[in-house]
Order: C-alpha cells, then structure tokens, then sequence
C-alpha cells in the first residue's frame, strides 16, 4: 500500500470565542496517498473548512487550537511545527484556493504582483525571470493574453478567470496537495464545469493531491476518489466515493442524498427532506450529534456517540444503526417521522412542512376570488405525496394568463459624465412571457444574464424602459402610485438572503405583520392571530412571534421570509434565488414548503434559481435567459429532455455529474460576455459550437418549434 | 485621470469663492463698526468719521462692496490694513512661512505617531503596545490642544528647562508647539488606523496570503497598511485642515509668529481684509490638501484610478 501524503488523525479543533471555548473538529481522521482526490463533504458548521485550515495551521490566526490528534503531511508532523517552519510549507509543499475569488485576491495589487510574490517567498530568482514564470502559469491554467492579465489588478477579471488565476498562484510553488475550499460554489454553473475540469487536468499531469471541500454532492460525485462526510464536527461515513454515493450507510448521507432534487427524480413530488438544521458550535446535542435529525435514532444514540467502524470495502460509518439505515434508505425521509420527538424541540429543531395544521389552511381555503374554485379543488389531503396540481394545470398553459409581459427592456446607462463615453447596460432586452394562473415559471441563466432584473421588472419593482407588464389584464405601472402599491398586495417577492432581508430588530411577529397594517384593516388582535396563523403554516410556531431574527436558523428565516410573503393573500409570488444560500437538507425543506403552499393557496410564481435541477423540480415551465434575452421556453421535462438552443443544452452538460461524454459534446468555453456590449446577430454566437455566419450577422426570432416549446435558434437541436 | 483633476480643480475654486464670500457676508452682519476702532469717536468730529467711512467704501450698498472686493482679488489687490494701513499681502507672506512649518512639523507628529502606533497596536493587539495607543487616542482626542500646550511649557520649559516656551527663532521653538497640535490629530488617527487595520487583517484575502506562505511582516506592512490606508488618508487630510486652523491658538499660546495670530488680532480689531487674506490663503492650503488626499486615493487604490477607464 501507498503511503499517504496526508495523514489526519484523531483531530481535535477547539475555537476560543468571547463565549468560551468551543470544540469545532472532534477526532477527525483521514488520510490522502498522492495524486488521490478526498472530498470534504458536510453542511454549514461541520467543521470541513476549520478542518482544511489547520492542515497549514492556519487554524492558528482564527484564534483555533489544535486541541489534540496529529497531522502528518510528507515527513513534517504539523500540529507540533512551530509556524515559522509551517510557513516554509505553504505554498511550496501544500497550497490552497478559495471559495470567493473576488476576496482571495489582495484588490490594491496586480494579479502578477501576487503570483510574483508567492514564489518569492520560497525561492530567491529575478525578477524579470519570476515574471516570466507567472505568465507561463496564466497560460498554463486557460487564461487567455496571460501578458496583460498579468498587469491587471483582481477588479478588472472576473470571477472565473480570477479562480484560475488563482489555481495558478497556488500551482507556482509545485505543491504536492491543493486543498480547494469550495473553489466552485460562487461561481455559475458553466464555469464551475470549466473550474473542475482545470483541476482535474493538473491533478492528472502534475500528480499532485486534491483535498476539496463542498458542501455539493454533485461536485463530490464527479471529482472524488474518496468521500469524507462531516456531520456536527465529526465524521459520519468515509469511503470510495461511488460506494458512499451508491450505497451509503449513514442515515446523514442518506438523507443528503435524498434531498437533492436529482434529474431522474419524479417533478412535483415532494423532496425528501432531512427535519431541522445542523446544530451550532454552541448546541451540540449529546450522543450522536445526528439524532434529533435522524429516523433511525433510538436510546442508545441519544447516550452515546457511535464510533467511526469499519463497514468493509474501506468504508467507515459513525452510526449504531448502520445496517438498517442501509436496508431501507427510503425510510431516512421525514415524511414518515413527523411524531418521531415526544421531547420538546430543540431551538434549531423546525417541525415539518408537511405537518401544517388543517386550522392554518382555513385562512386560505377561505380566499375569495378567481382561485376559490382552484383552491377546493385541492383536497386538504394535498400535504401527502400526489403530484402537484399546478402540474397538471401548467401543461396547459392555455388557461388564462395572470401576468403578462410584452417587450419587457431595461437598459441602464453608466458614466456620460464629463464627457466620458456612455454606454448603456442592456440588462433586459425585449422579453415577452405569459405566465398562467397556478403556474410557476423557472427562470434560468448566468450570472450577468438578467434573470433577477426580469424579476424585478415583472413586480414593476423597477420601471422598465421600453415594453409593458399586464397583471389579470391590466397594465401594471410604476406610473401610477395609487393602483401601483394596490397591486403589492398581490404582487409579492421571496428573497435570497435570509439573513439581510429582514430587520434584526425587529420582532418576528411585526416583520410578518407589517404588509398587514399597508394592505388590510385589521387590528392589532387580529394582526396578531394572523400572524400566528402563517407562522403554523410556514411550519414554525405561532407563539414564537416575539422572538427576534438572530433566534432562528437561516431556513427558519427563509420560513419568516415566505410567511411575510403570503401574509396579505398574494396572487403571485417571485422567489429570487430562495433556496440558494440554504444549506442541502434545509434546501428541501423549503422547497417543500414553496411547493405546499403553492397548491394549498393557488399561487403562481416565478422561480429563479442558479440550480437547475431544484428549478427543473419544482417548476410547470422554464425559460432560459442568456444576455438579456430569453433564448428557450419550455415545459420543464421537455427542456431537459429535448433542449434545443445550444446554450440550454450547456448548462445541462455542465450540471456536475454529468457524463464525460454528454460534456464533450455540449459544454461551452469562454464566460458570458458583458451586458454593455453584447454581441451582433446571435448573442449567443461566440460561444457556440455551431454558430455560422448567419448567427454572426442575423438575430434569431423566438418561434415556436414544439408543442408549448420555443426558441431562439437558427439552427436548433 | 486628468479629467477627474480638472473636475477637482474647479471645484477647489469653487470652494475658495464661496469661503471667501461667506466670510463677507458674516462682517457685513456682525455689529460694531471697524471705523470706530480705528478713531477714537471722542476726540475726532462725526464728519472726519464719515469721510473715512467714504473712504474705504463702506458706506456702498452690500453688492457692490462685494463685487468691488472680488473684483481686487482678482486683480491681486488684497486691500490695506485698516489698523496700521499697510498692505494686506506682504503682511499675510511675511507670516506664511512661520505658519506653515508649525503647520507641516504637527502634521508630521500626528501622521507618524498617529500610523506608527495604529498599525502595531492593530497587529499586536491587546498587547501593550495597543494599550498606550489606546490611551494616546484617548487623550490626543480629549484634550484641547490650548491646555496640552501649556502642560507641555510646564513640564519642558518651567521644570525641566529644555526647551523654550515662546518665540519662533530656531528649530527649538518648533517642537513644544508642533507636540501640542499634532497629538490631537494623533489621537484620531491612532483609531482610524488600528479599526481599520483590524478590519482589514480579518478580510479573506490575508488568510490567501498566509495560506501562500508569505512572512508575516510583508502581509501587515505591504498589503494590510495599504487597504488600511485608505480610510486614513481622508482623516489625515482633514486633521491637517484643522491643524492649520488651531495654529490661531497655539500661536497665542507659545507666542509665535504666524498668520494664526496676526488672524486672532485681526478678528478682535475687524480688520476685514486681513481676515479676507488670510481666509483666502487658508482656504487655498486646505482645498490643495483635499486635492492632494483625493489623488493620493488614485495612487493607492487602483479600483479608483481605473474607475473611470474600464
């Protein structure tokens, strides 16, 4: 057997904070041979990045301790090096790249600069000659006219070219391990494909070792020799990767599996949600730290923590009930635990979506209007598994249009002072979409591709500059103030940010009642019992209004977030990117609840999103905007099924997992242009594999090529 | 970039009419009249009063006394005294030099003390350093500069005798009084530079350049004190804005030489277009400070320098 480069064992990490010390890492072990990749897998608090940080003990400048156990990299046993000596290490022996590009770099000196400096610190050479060197490293890892990035400051790249660069940094001192700290996560889905490949590129001609951290199976599932799943500071299950994914043996992998939506999985159908959130540094419970999550968990794992054994096949699991949980996956789902807790919940412990009480569906159930039909027309028995009923009113979008949108642009002007040149940002150009009644419409896309303006632009939360939105056939105008802030009352929005986007001091209670008091006449005992009402129905509890937003989990939040939403009976709602800053297992929690409360109220909604498949899971229709434009529509199955402009077809290659031989074919190269200046003809034609003169010169029409099917193609697929 | 000087330029002249107007405006309106304190009205008949007053025009309605002031600046007639009636500029010059050297010795205590102590208290934190940067934030901002002079005149000219407590001949004069001044702008700057310092060795990008193996020293003094600078800068700029102004008082204080003081006598006397000269030349100094901070920004941070280019 090899001997490992790497060799964790029995790490112990303790934090010092202003509340105490906390241990964020208990006796960790792993090990990684050269020119092997191990994956890090675990959700927010797992301690995966602390862990990564102490193999250069950088632990050491976060006011972290290694407490206990060894890390043995090379010949060097690191936890007892003094710093200097760890020193000489980075970035020679071992070297690291980082989850925000933007941030990595120092912004005030040049990319080169940088790259200089770093070999500098290891090997005493000219200057002229290390320059040199950090070209044939830009070169080296794709970036094009490396020349004049050298010269240029980390602001002026974006964001996938500043990842390669700093790959490139990392690689100057010929290290023997990289270790990744979710090198991919803030970038979009089609560079990350880019990113993952480099990596595996270098790993294979340079020999070195990867240790990447993510929290994404699916990027675990395509990089990894080996997978470590982290739960709460310890280990749950490690082993060959495709026997962890395949054939996991812990209830934690079980349930991160389960609750992915994966492309094969039934639409519509509920996700398999792990209850509740991982604990904090602060709370961890006793035991195995998993058991107020976990189905299986009985007596014993309540007392004592299971130890990490051996399962055969290299496979380790830290669970008393490995077997079982083995046999019967599917019973990791919380559908069918929900009076699992005879104990009172943990703070972080969240009931549930589908144990919404029938008494917080009355409110609902009692809508007036258009939807009273639609809304009886669920039966209350709509929280167990039946295929949603949007669904099947989707499919047929020829029900009658509750938004509509013609021509939609937005163009933004910048500079124009003192004579500069002005140039406009076409962020939105020329959209036109129905969305039908119970609908909820997907909206995909790069960053930089004017999906979250579409949005924005749709709730007439902005005024467009050309083109026009119609709600239940009246036009929607910022224009009018007065008819403006009535159709807020229907018109409602979801965000992204669980953590900004409400007040923290404010009270829960108040945040949720406050579009009350602008839309409605009820008292301050009515608010209140209303209140009340959405809290039950969002899945927390209606005597937690007086709590403030610091108390809750970022899924709570996102709950209080939705409850304020549907608080004033809106017809249609825009979710911005909801579930994106949510952990995996909360993630479908809340798709969950979108979904639920979607039949249960009627609702139609736009959906935006970075994951395609939580879109493609939980959307009637999906439009794919590149450049402002929206470039493909389609029923969701069929989108997948069938893309037909090449642009939709490469962000589905580039979805991770995805077979090698499906990317060949389909992924683009090159990032998405800028919005001040898009491309001629097409705009789409500089990265397409099949563009022709035609694309360069004439702009495509949007037409329909199928049933409820179009696109914006000259030749589509 | 040149554009970006030029926008600074004109709005620097801007600013420099504007003082100079306001600073009109507020004696056209205070009370009291400057003939009065130039005769004495017991001994001197009304009409020799009024005709002084014909005179030097100040029987003119408020525009026109205005647009005739702005019409000698631009000429390069500053007007006489009304006390001694010399002309206004050689009395303003033969003092400038005096004033601003007190002016640039303070500035270069408070930026030297005030970046010095900030940074280490910053890097050494909680250590002892950072507590004497504390303390010298606090009492650099608390005192007021009129005491912490003459505390410094006790302890180094009364008691220890090393220094002496007034005049402006030799470099010896020069420290008591630039010590007294340039500690307030220490104080602040002290702060400025150690919050900002903490802020920015929390930022992700020291950890990358750990993880890079970079000694130490080159992550603090080359790539944190940069960013760090940043904020500093402005406050630098405006400490010596304030500088300028408190050698009204510390020029009294110590006895010096210096437009500061020739402005205190001037004030008391309402000797308009003295005051008028040396706001104008005050105001000229500060907007060129301001000027060189704003650009200092561009050589520093190049987000700022490319803004405008990309």
């Amino acid at each position: 057997m090899v001997k490992p480069l790497l060799e964790v064992k029995d790490l112990t990490i303790d934090v010092h904070t202003s509340r105490g010390t906390l241990t964020a890492v208990s006796q960790i072990s792993f090990d990684i041979v050269p020119g092997e990749t191990v994956c890090l897998v675990g959700e927010s608090g797992s301690g995966k990045t602390i862990a990564s940080k102490a193999i250069m003990r950088l632990t050491d400048y976060e006011n972290g301790t290694i407490a206990g156990g060894s890390i043995r990299l090379g010949e060097e046993w690191i936890q007892s090096l003094p710093q200097s000596a760890v020193r000489s290490l980075r970035g020679r022996k071992v070297a690291m790249i980082f989850q925000e590009p933007m941030a990595a770099f120092d912004p005030v000196f040049t990319i080169g600069s940088q790259i200089v400096e770093t070999i500098a610190a290891h090997r005493r050479e000219r200057k002229s000659r290390l320059w040199a060197e950090g070209v044939e490293l830009l070169r080296r890892v794709g970036i094009p006219e490396p020349e004049l990035r050298m010269k240029q400051y980390p602001g002026e790249l974006s964001g996938g070219m500043l990842q390669r660069a700093m790959i490139a940094m990392a690689l100057s001192g010929e290290p023997e391990l990289l270790i990744a700290d979710e090198p991919t996560t803030a970038l979009d889905v089609t560079i990350q494909a880019q990113i993952l490949e480099l990596l595996n590129e270098l790993k294979g001609s340079l020999g070195m070792s990867i240790l990447l951290i993510t929290h994404d199976l699916g990027v675990a599932a395509e990089m990894a020799d080996r997978i470590v799943v982290l739960y709460a500071g310890r280990i749950a299950e490690q082993g060959p990767a495709s026997e962890v994914l395949n054939n996991p043996r812990h209830p934690y992998t079980i349930g991160l599996l389960n609750s992915v939506a994966k492309l094969g999985s039934q639409r519509g159908e509920r996700l398999r949600a792990i209850e509740g959130s991982p604990p904090g540094l602060a709370e961890m419970p006793d035991g195995c730290r998993f058991h107020p999550r976990c189905a299986w968990a009985t007596e014993r794992c309540r007392d004592s923590a299971p130890p990490l054994s051996d399962q055969g096949g290299g496979r380790f699991a830290a669970c008393w009930h490995a077997d079982q949980a083995a046999a019967d996956p599917a019973a990791a789902s919380a559908l069918s635990g929900a009076a699992r807790h005879p104990q009172a919940p943990r703070s972080f412990h969240q009931p549930e979506s589908s144990d919404i009480p029938a008494a917080a569906l009355l409110g609902a159930a009692a809508r007036a209007e258009a939807s009273a039909g639609f809304a009886s027309a669920v039966p209350a028995a709509a929280s167990a598994d039946t295929p949603s009923a949007s669904a099947a009113l989707g499919e047929q979008p020829a029900s009658r249009p509750l938004l509509e949108a013609e021509g939609l642009t937005k163009h933004y002007s910048l500079g124009g002072r003192l004579g500069r040149a002005k140039r406009t940002l076409r962020a939105v150009d020329g959209v036109s979409l129905s969305i039908a009644e119970g609908e909820t419409f997907g909206l995909v896309g790069e960053s930089g591709s004017g999906k979250s303006t579409l949005g924005r632009l749709l709730l007439q939360l902005e005024a467009q500059t050309s083109g026009s939105v119609h709600f239940r056939g009246e036009e929607l105008t910022l224009r009018d103030k007065e008819s403006w802030r009535q159709s807020r009352r229907d018109l409602q929005i979801i965000h992204q940010d669980p953590y900004g986007t409400v007040d923290p001091r404010w009270k829960v209670g108040d945040i949720i009642a406050e579009p009350l008091r602008v839309h409605t006449q009820l008292n301050s005992v009515e608010r209140r019992t209303r209140v009340g009402e959405l809290l039950e129905q969002v899945g927390l509890q209606a005597a937690w209004q007086n709590r403030y937003p610091h108390e809750f989990s970022g899924g709570q939040r996102q709950r209080i977030g939705i409850a304020r939403a549907i608080a004033v009976n809106p017809r249609f709602i825009l979710a911005d990117e909801a579930v994106s800053a949510l952990d995996v297992s909360v993630q479908a929690q809340i798709v969950n609840l979108l979904q639920d409360l979607q039949q249960k109220l009627g609702l139609t909604s736009v959906f935006i999103a970075h994951g395609l498949q939580v879109v493609r899971h939980i959307s009637d229709r999906i439009g794919v905007m590149y450049l402002g434009k929206l470039v493909e529509v389609a029923p969701s199955e069929e989108l997948f099924r069938r893309p037909s402009h090449p642009y939709t077809r490469a962000l589905l290659a580039s979805i991770p997992g995805t077979s090698a031989a499906v990317r060949e074919s389909a992924v683009i190269r090159g990032e998405i242009p800028s919005p001040t200046n898009p491309p001629m003809g097409c705009r789409f034609h500089t990265r397409c594999p099949l563009a022709t003169e035609q694309c360069r010169s004439v702009e495509p029409a949007f037409v329909e090529i199928g049933s409820g099917h179009s696109a914006a193609c000259h030749y589509p697929l | 970039m040149l554009q970006t000087v030029i926008a600074r330029l004109v709005s620097s002249l801007l600013v420099i009419v504007g003082s100079l107007a306001l600073v009109f405006c507020i004696f056209y309106l205070l009370p009291g009249d400057p003939v009065l304190s130039m005769v004495d009205p017991t001994s001197v008949s009304p009409e020799v009063i009024e005709n002084l007053r014909h005179q030097l025009g100040l029987d003119r309605p408020f525009h026109e006394r205005l647009l005739t002031y702005f019409g000698d600046m631009l000429t390069g007639d500053f007007g006489r005294s009304l006390v001694g009636s010399d002309p206004v500029l050689p009395k303003i010059l033969e003092q400038v030099p005096s004033t601003l050297l007190l002016t640039a010795a303070s500035a270069l205590v408070a930026v030297v003390v005030g970046v010095t102590l900030g940074v280490l208290s910053a890097v050494r934190k909680g250590g002892m350093i950072d507590l004497i940067a504390r303390i010298v934030g606090l009492f650099g901002i608390s005192m007021p500069t009129f005491w912490s002079g003459i505390l410094l005149i006790l302890i180094f000219s009364v008691q220890l005798r090393w220094l002496p407590s007034m005049g402006s001949e030799g470099w010896q004069t020069l420290i008591l009084p630039s010590l007294a001044l340039g500690f307030v702008g220490a104080g602040s700057i002290v702060r400025m530079v150690r919050g900002s310092m903490l802020d920015v060795l929390n930022e992700p990008f020291i950890t990358t350049l750990r993880a890079k193996g970079l000694r130490e020293p080159l992550i603090q003094y080359k790539h944190a004190l940069r960013s760090a600078l940043i904020p500093a800068i402005t406050l630098i700029g405006m400490q010596i804005g304030d500088m300028l102004a408190g050698t009204v008082i510390i020029e009294t204080v110590f006895s010096r030489q210096g437009i500061g003081r020739i402005l205190a006598d001037s004030i008391m006397a309402k000797d308009l277009p003295v005051v008028q000269g040396i706001v104008f030349f005050t105001a000229i100094v500060y907007v060129g400070i301001n000027l060189l901070v704003d650009l200092s920004y561009a050589v520093i941070d190049p987000r700022i320098r490319r803004k405008g280019a990309r």
